[in-house]
């Protein structure tokens, strides 16, 4: 990685301060990385607008959003990928869709025409499925994703008070990812942690808990994997909230991580593509922010909008399904399943849909698994996590599906595909 | 384009006339849309005095994966066929074979560069696509001789051609910039994610 020039336009003495102190901890990780925040004070502005944006109008519409027909023509005019559609009709819902396939195959054509492109900055996503992809974005929708987190958290009446040294921790337990401590002038300069689990990653194993009882995070974010090995630590200290991403969050274990770290859990619904999205308010993921426009086509989550000037969504189907709820003015998506629905057969010739197996899993506390049916029947169900017992795993499971085999896997801590099934069969 | 047809201006009055019905969404396999645009070229073949069509052919959505490739041919289909329903073009059965293979096999190429309310909109456009229909036809327009109507067809063809191969050199010089870019900032140090998706 080369350096750029500035990583922390906007720090100030106590930012300096935040971030010598981070580096330089005696039981701090061996960091891999450096980065800032990178915002100007042009940029931290409009953040701070889209903040204040945020609070005036929260999401929601009657029909559809007021902005919705001129993002649509701009669009069809500006960005060459949805320009080859053909115009505007009058019809949003006549506009073909697009998914991640087509951003993955040429990225620069959802770049619109007049986007400037010297604030670029590029993500690399390894994604559920097998389609790695490169994420255009920049530093100021990048700190946007901290004004979603702060709506998601205020809906759980919580709020940055800024009395740790680290406002937020994002941490890992995965082989290798990049670590490193910045500080966020959005945050009025409170410190935040990027951090790997993995003891491989610290100088001493005891360092984790000594190091991150120092840093106080207020919240921490993960992947429930994580969450699992944080739960194994002894910590002194205690977080306001954890807020879960990546991979589906079982109740069963949303419970046993709210007990243990005694503070709520957020199961927060993010996309690459359009980040952070959506929070489960307990009875459905409740929408974040007014500039994305949800549609429900066929039972798949399709969006409009979103905050990135890179990539404007135009009816993108993310591979995710649910129902879509107005409250009032507020979307909300119910019950909310990764990737497309997958319908299982058991021996009596009985169809399974993966949403029925989801609803016996919610009592288990498993962070990750996969259930898999080969073509002659058999199924397969591989998961991790500890202190389970798989006799009543198997009853539940068995209960639903008739014979399953269980085994106890390492599904590589990333996020993938929970169903699968080589009997074809999904929602036509 | 041995007879004589209508007054240029009446037809590219006619196009610039298009209601918003003729500008509407083809009706989509899953249901989508609003416009059956097979039910309407059958409709306009009638009118001019041919018998209707027999199958939806070009004139639909090959599948719901096809929408994209074909949805600018289809609404120029029905601007096509709104210009064609034009009073001054009925009458023969050759005429609505004609138009059956104009608007059925010959608008591809031209949907892969104007959009189907630049036809309406843009004045340059709109006589070119009346030139165009009046030529499916085997017409040209009223006092114009057969030269002065292909000179002037080739002329604003030229034009346009030129305009599009421009605009797609810049389009490609933009893609071009977008992905060097890319691959420089790809190198680069990226700013703090605060997430994981």
């Amino acid at each position: 990685m080369g350096p750029r020039m500035n990583r922390h336009p906007l720090l100030d003495a106590r930012g300096r301060e935040t971030l010598r102190w981070l580096s330089e901890h005696p039981a701090a990780p061996r960091y891999n990385y450096a980065c800032g925040d990178m915002l100007t004070p042009e940029s931290l502005a409009r953040v701070r607008a889209y903040a204040a944006e945020q609070d005036a109008h929260p999401p929601g519409w009657e029909g559809q959003p007021a902005w919705l027909e001129e993002f649509a023509r701009r669009c069809l005019r500006d960005v060459p990928f949805y320009r080859a559609y053909g115009g505007w009709s009058g019809d949003f819902t006549g506009l073909p869709t697009c998914d991640r396939h087509d951003l993955a195959a040429q990225p620069w054509a959802f770049v619109p025409d007049d986007q400037p492109l010297d604030d670029l900055l590029m993500y690399y996503t390894s994604g559920t499925m097998a389609s790695k992809m490169w994420v255009l974005s920049d530093p100021e929708s990048t700190s946007k994703y901290l004004v979603a987190l702060e709506r998601a958290l205020a809906l759980f009446g919580l709020r940055f008070q800024h009395r740790s040294p680290v406002a937020l921790a994002l941490v890992g337990q995965q082989e290798n990812t990049l670590t490193y401590p910045c500080t966020s002038s959005y945050l009025d300069q409170a410190g935040y942690l990027k951090l790997n689990l993995n003891p491989a990653e610290w100088r001493r194993p005891e360092d984790r808990e000594e190091f991150l009882d120092a840093c106080d995070p207020e919240v921490y974010s993960g992947d429930p994997l994580a969450f699992l090995e944080l739960a194994k630590l002894d910590l002194k200290t205690r977080p306001r909230a954890l807020v879960s991403t990546s991979m589906a969050l079982l109740p069963g274990l949303r419970a046993q991580l709210e007990s243990r770290f005694e503070c709520p859990v957020l199961d927060v619904y993010s996309l690459c593509e359009a980040r952070c999205l959506a929070v489960d308010t307990g009875t459905g993921h409740q929408l974040l922010t007014n500039d994305l426009f949800v549609e429900i086509l066929d039972g798949e989550v399709v969006l409009t909008g979103g905050r990135n000037p890179f990539i404007p969504l135009l009816r993108y189907r993310t591979g995710d399904y649910a129902s879509l709820e107005m409250r009032g003015r507020t979307p909300v998506l119910v019950g909310l399943e990764g990737r497309q629905p997958v319908r299982f057969v058991t021996p009596d010739g009985r169809s399974i849909n993966n949403i029925d197996v989801t609803e016996v899993m919610k009592p288990f506390a498993i962070p990750q698994f996969h259930l898999h049916q080969e073509r002659d029947g058999r199924l397969t169900f591989r998961y991790e996590g500890e202190g389970l017992s798989e006799r009543d795993l198997r009853a539940a499971l068995e209960g639903l599906l008739g014979p399953v085999e269980l085994a106890r896997a390492d599904l590589g801590g990333r996020k993938m595909v929970r169903y699968t099934s080589d009997r074809e069969v999904v929602w036509g | 384009m041995d007879k004589e047809g209508p007054v240029l201006e009446a037809l590219t009055r006619r196009l610039s006339e298009c209601p918003s019905d003729f500008l509407a969404e083809p009706r989509q396999p899953g249901g989508q849309g609003k416009v059956d645009v097979a039910a309407v070229v059958s409709d306009l073949l009638e009118a001019l005095g041919g018998p209707p069509l027999t199958e939806v052919g070009p004139f639909g959505y090959p599948s719901a994966k096809a929408i994209n490739a074909h949805r600018n041919r289809l609404r120029i289909v029905l601007v096509g066929a709104w210009l064609l329903y034009a009073q001054e073009l009925r009458g023969t059965a050759e005429a609505a074979r004609r138009a059956r293979e104009w608007l059925g096999t010959q608008l591809g190429e031209l949907s892969t560069y104007v959009q189907a309310e630049n036809l309406v909109q843009d004045p340059d456009r709109r006589e070119e696509f009346v030139r165009l229909g009046l030529y499916a036809l085997d017409l040209r327009p009223q006092g114009e001789t057969m030269e002065q109507a292909m000179d002037r067809l080739t002329t604003l063809s030229s034009v346009e051609r030129a305009r599009v191969v421009k605009q797609a050199q810049a389009a490609e010089a933009r893609a071009r910039a977008v992905r060097e870019e890319m691959a420089r900032k790809a190198a680069e140090e990226a700013a703090a994610s605060w997430g994981r998706e």
